[in-house]
């Protein structure tokens, strides 16, 4: 308007504040675009290893590599170790200096079990006067892996009461899994050198290998479950959860370990496993259609078999007295869908007929406190029968 | 998708920012400093600082009143309506100041009127509302100024306005997140604080840069003119005087003696001139001139000389009745181009109106005006101070080989006969022979009349020293004769009277022209700035068929004043044509219709502009909502990325691939001149058919291959 009207008033102070104020937003433009460029991120986390539920501390370091600083940055940093709802969170930075890290920490409560990627962090900037905003993505690749929660159990009756006669403790022997390492002795193959435990203590370290022959502890979790995990309050994390505390309990026991899942998108273990490796199945499991009666026919001869299956059906209850019929020991925990808000369950059912064989069997429902019914087993089929009636 | 419907949710949320109340005591005071500035910006051009006291007296009461009250939530209803009946009133003595003839009613209504708006700051909306009030503030102050220091407001102002907008942001910013981060450190703080002074050196230095650059190439078109801009003046109802009255004269005037030195009188403006009177003239600005074209700024002419003294032959005055737009029509425009200028008379000046080009249609407030016979335009008083009027000119400019073609013989015959041309030929006699024969020896090898006038012109131009002081005139002598013979220096008067002395002699008619040289431009003003000492004097020569053309013999001024080019584009040309004057709605309405007419194009411009703006937010608006709801619209636009610039290359490189190819079969046939085909191709591949995302490192190497493939080494 104002050029407009300098023509026709052939004004030139007109023409002066025309070219100011196109100036101005032409500078404008021009310092935007280059106002979010060699902006720099490193994350890091608090602790490397974290657990479901945990508060955890994530450190964002920003700065520009070169150049002059960048100023009023909006941030958005998205969690995903947080709560859906609290992933989100907007930050303002009026500078980000040059080649002095501006440092920024936040607490974070670890929502859920999984594998993470931080996505990259997404920045904003009206510099120099709001005229353009300009958006860019920061990335600093960030993984991070979240282990069910670990609820120690003092003691897990019914297990006890199974594996008392026949087990004994986990030892080491000749197998293909890894027990853990110790000190390299005269004699060791030299193939089995920890090179990584070498490298940390300074001193020469040699991999130990459990005795497969031991009989064992085999846990089988159940992945047929179509009900929603949406939430993070679903039949399956009950399993998972139920599933990693009794395989916890087993472990400081002694007792070696195996993990029967039905995910075919992680590796199958027929041998014990070592704690490390049972945490990263259980981070990574999810649902997955499976052949149930195929599934348990995988279980160890000689074992106790702990079943732990988020949907029960029929087919668990056949494959289970299959099982049974067999000469394994078995012990079923069987989630009550029902309790999670899901409309079709036949956990009563399976566990009338499961009782029915012979085969021992708890219902955990979602209400409850799934760390206390496994502790208080010894009766907990009378009491939880008690409680859902 | 989600990173769309964020960008759509935050405009939503800055709209609705707009419109919540505005608590920021900072931006509020950025407003009142940017308001300030332009108040007194316009205190400053008019002088009238009473005006400013009582505008930013005004302001700071409705900046406080809004802050304390608007920004609570909790405005006085009583304030809003008296808001409302003082705006009216104020707009009641705008009208009442123009035809009460009050000192630049508009200005007055702009900073009252701005004052009131304050009470009504509500929201951020109001406040960039506000900004633009202080621009129209500015507008009337830059339409008033005519000279530079009026940028020293307009630099305050944007500062203002540019502080504004970075607190804004930050504010918003700060407002809108969870977390502020700031360096931790003193000497974290410290360094910010350098940086931010680094930052701002070069936001000014390339803001200068910029706006200078923009200031530099932004075309100046010449529009139509409006008609006295933005000051409606009380017209002269005098009657057009064949006087000329000349204010700067001094009361005493001694024939013959030498006046103070620089006076702003110019003893050429007036009923004779006489060339034996001596005397300087002063630097001061008589006017400023706002002309998209060069030009002498002419006055009148004196036709007749006794040997000493110039006068015009015949003072009849013709009366101009007719009217158009309110102009009076001097002429009828022919065939040439035309172009408008602005006079801001500065100081107060004789009744004459100048005009540059040749003069068609004039735009003064008078009941009356008049010609005098030599085309001078008269008014019946002295042009005083403040006084502005526009002028409608056809350019003035012949080319020499034309002119070279004319024949003067007529002038024997019965065109001689002409009154003007018979006086024009008139000498006085006193002349000597040895201005004749001066005259005839420089022009005997002259081809045609045209080349004898360059060539008395050139000759007087390089053979005559020009001197402020000449000697005093010798009693009973001819004053030609005794600059061209005895003196041999003097002022443009002499070099004028001497060129038309020899140019009668040699039966070439020609008259003596007074008026101003054009000044110095300022290309910050736009205006041709013109002192008492560009008073000048030039001839005019009739040329047969074209009129009187200028010529100018004076040392050190343009020998040729003829118009220069006129700033044009396709605007001037539509402008141009708009004409709703010819409406019969009476005078008055007339004048606003042509007023309105001289407006128009702005405002359907200006109408255009913003609604083409309205509807392109519209349609971005539509265009972000339409993409949240078919998100499947716009997936795998990488993938396409990729596959653009694979087609792109294909067809610089006028190589299509048939469907039977595969694409490295096709990447092989042309592997030896471009072999980095074959990268690209398998880059389309694995955007084919790799399932993952594709990266925008991928897609940003197909663009550099395709650079390689075709950028000349």
């Amino acid at each position: 308007m104002l050029y407009l009207f300098g023509n026709q008033t052939q004004v030139g102070w007109l023409y002066v504040m025309s070219a100011l104020l196109a100036g101005v937003v032409g500078l404008g433009f021009l310092l935007s675009r280059g106002s979010l460029r060699r902006l720099r991120l490193d994350r890091s986390l608090s602790s490397d290893s974290i657990y479901e539920s945990d508060a955890v501390q994530v450190e964002l370091a920003l700065q520009r590599s070169r150049g002059l600083a960048a100023y009023q940055v909006e941030l958005t940093e998205t969690c995903p170790l947080a709560a859906p709802n609290d992933r989100e969170q907007r930050l303002y930075a009026p500078l980000i200096p040059v080649r002095h890290p501006l440092i920024y920490a936040y607490p974070v409560l670890v929502d859920r079990r999984g594998v993470y990627s931080f996505p990259a962090l997404a920045v904003r900037s009206g510099f120099p006067f709001g005229f353009f905003r300009r958006r860019a993505h920061i990335s600093a690749p960030t993984s991070v892996m979240v282990y069910p929660e670990v609820r120690p159990l003092a003691r897990f009756p019914l297990l006890e009461k199974q594996l008392a006669a026949q087990l004994s403790i986990m030892r080491a022997g000749h197998g293909g899994e890894i027990l853990g390492v110790r000190p390299f002795r005269s004699g060791d193959s030299p193939r089995h050198v920890h090179w990584r435990s070498t490298a940390r203590t300074g001193q020469l370290m040699s991999k130990e290998f459990a005795d497969e022959t031991q009989p064992g502890l085999t846990l089988i979790l159940d992945t047929a479950f179509e009900g929603s995990t949406t939430t993070k309050h679903n039949p399956f994390e009950w399993a998972v959860k139920c599933a990693v505390s009794v395989a916890d309990y087993g472990v400081r026991r002694g007792y070696p370990l195996r993990l029967l899942h039905g995910d075919a998108r992680l590796p199958p273990f027929d041998h014990a496993l070592v704690w490390d490796v049972v945490l990263q199945l259980m981070a990574r499991i999810q649902p997955h259609p499976t052949n149930t009666a195929q599934l348990f026919s995988r279980a160890a001869s000689g074992s106790l078999v702990v079943a732990v299956i988020p949907a029960p059906r029929p087919a668990h209850v056949a494959a289970l007295t299959d099982l049974r019929g067999r000469g394994f020991p078995i012990m079923a925990l069987l989630i009550d869908p029902i309790s999670f808000g899901e409309a079709d369950s036949k956990a009563d059912d399976s566990y009338a007929a499961l009782t029915a064989n012979g085969i021992d069997a708890l219902v955990i429902r979602g209400d409850e406190d799934y760390a206390a019914v496994l502790s208080q087993s010894t009766k907990v089929q009378g009491s939880s029968r008690a409680a859902a009636s | 998708m989600q990173q769309l419907r964020e960008r759509y949710n935050a405009m939503q949320a800055a709209r609705r920012k707009k419109r919540a109340p505005e608590t920021s005591l900072r931006l509020r005071a950025m407003v009142f400093c940017a308001q300030t500035a332009a108040v007194l910006a316009v205190g400053h051009v008019t002088r009238l600082w009473w005006l400013s006291l009582i505008g930013i007296g005004i302001l700071a009461v409705g900046s406080y009143y809004a802050a304390h009250f608007h920004a609570a939530g909790r405005p006085v209803r009583a304030i809003r309506i008296g808001t409302f009946i003082a705006l009216h009133l104020a707009l009641g003595y705008l009208f009442v100041g123009i035809f009460a003839g009050l000192p630049y009613p508009q200005a007055q209504f702009a900073v009252i009127a701005t004052g009131i708006v304050t009470f009504e700051l509500y929201n951020r909306l109001n406040l960039f509302s506000a900004f633009g009030m202080g621009l129209i503030n500015l507008y009337v102050a830059a339409t008033l100024s005519r000279d530079v220091t009026f940028g020293l407001f307009l630099i305050v102002f944007l500062a203002c306005w540019l502080a504004f907008m970075w607190i804004a942001d930050n504010e918003d910013g700060t407002q809108r997140s969870a977390a502020v981060i700031r360096p931790p450190h003193a000497e974290q703080q410290a360094r910010q604080r350098r940086t931010f002074g680094a930052r701002l050196a070069q936001f000014a230095a390339l803001g200068g840069l910029c706006v200078a650059l923009i200031f530099v190439l932004t075309p100046r078109f010449a529009g139509r003119p409006l008609f006295m801009p933005l000051s409606i003046q009380v017209p002269i109802r005098a009657q057009p005087s064949a006087q000329i009255i000349n204010p700067a004269a001094p009361l005493v005037q001694f024939e013959g003696v030498t006046a103070v030195a620089d006076s702003e009188y110019y003893y050429g403006f007036a009923n004779s001139l006489d060339l034996s009177y001596r005397g300087g003239l002063s630097d001061t600005l008589m006017m400023y001139v706002s002309s998209p074209a060069w030009s002498y700024w002419r006055g009148y002419a004196y036709d007749t000389f006794d040997g000493v003294r110039w006068a015009q032959s015949d003072s009849t005055l013709t009366t101009l009745n007719t009217r158009r737009r309110s102009g009076f029509v001097l002429r009828g425009t022919g065939s040439r181009e035309t172009f408008v200028q602005s006079f801001y008379i500065a100081q107060d000046m004789p009744n004459v109106l100048w005009t540059g080009g040749i003069a068609s249609e004039i735009f003064f407030p008078a009941q009356e005006i008049a010609t005098d016979r030599t085309g001078g335009v008269r008014v019946g008083e002295p042009l005083r101070a403040g006084t502005v009027y526009s002028v409608v000119s056809e350019r003035l400019e012949v080319d020499p080989a034309v002119l070279r073609t004319v024949d003067f013989s007529v002038y024997t015959g019965e065109f001689k006969q002409i009154a003007d041309v018979q006086t024009a030929l008139q000498l006085p006699p006193t002349t000597t022979a040895r201005t004749r024969e001066l005259a005839r020896s420089i022009t005997a090898n002259a081809a045609s009349d045209y080349d004898k006038i360059i060539a008395v012109r050139d000759h007087l131009l390089t053979s005559y020293p020009y001197d402020f002081y000449p000697p005093p005139q010798a009693p009973d002598t001819d004053a030609v004769d005794q600059f061209l013979f005895v003196d041999q220096r003097g002022v443009c008067e002499h070099y004028v009277s001497a060129m038309i002395v020899m140019l009668r002699s040699l039966e070439i008619p020609a008259r003596f022209v007074v008026g101003y040289g054009s000044g110095d431009y300022n290309p910050i003003t736009n205006f041709y700035e013109v002192r008492a000492n560009d008073a000048h004097a030039w001839v005019e020569v009739y040329f047969p068929g074209f009129g009187w053309l200028p010529f100018d013999p004076t040392p050190g001024w343009n020998g040729s004043p003829q118009t220069g080019e006129i700033a044009r584009s396709f605007l001037t040309e539509w402008m141009g044509t708009l004409d709703l004057s010819q409406i019969p709605l009476g005078q008055v309405a007339a004048v606003g219709a042509a007023a309105f007419s001289a407006i128009l194009p702005v405002l359907l411009v200006t109408a255009a502009l913003t609604a083409a703006f309205f509807l392109m937010r519209f349609l971005i608006d539509r265009l972000k909502r339409w993409r949240i709801r078919h998100p499947k619209a716009l997936a795998d636009v990488e993938r396409r990325a990729i596959f653009a610039v694979y087609r792109r290359a294909l067809r610089r490189m006028r190589a299509p691939r048939s469907p039977a190819q595969t694409l490295r079969e096709h990447a092989g046939q042309f592997a030896a001149d471009h072999p980095i085909l074959d990268e690209l191709a398998q880059i389309v591949e694995r955007a084919a058919y790799d399932p993952t995302p594709v990266s925008q490192r991928l897609i940003a190497r197909a663009r550099q291959l395709f650079r390689i493939m075709f950028t000349k080494p």
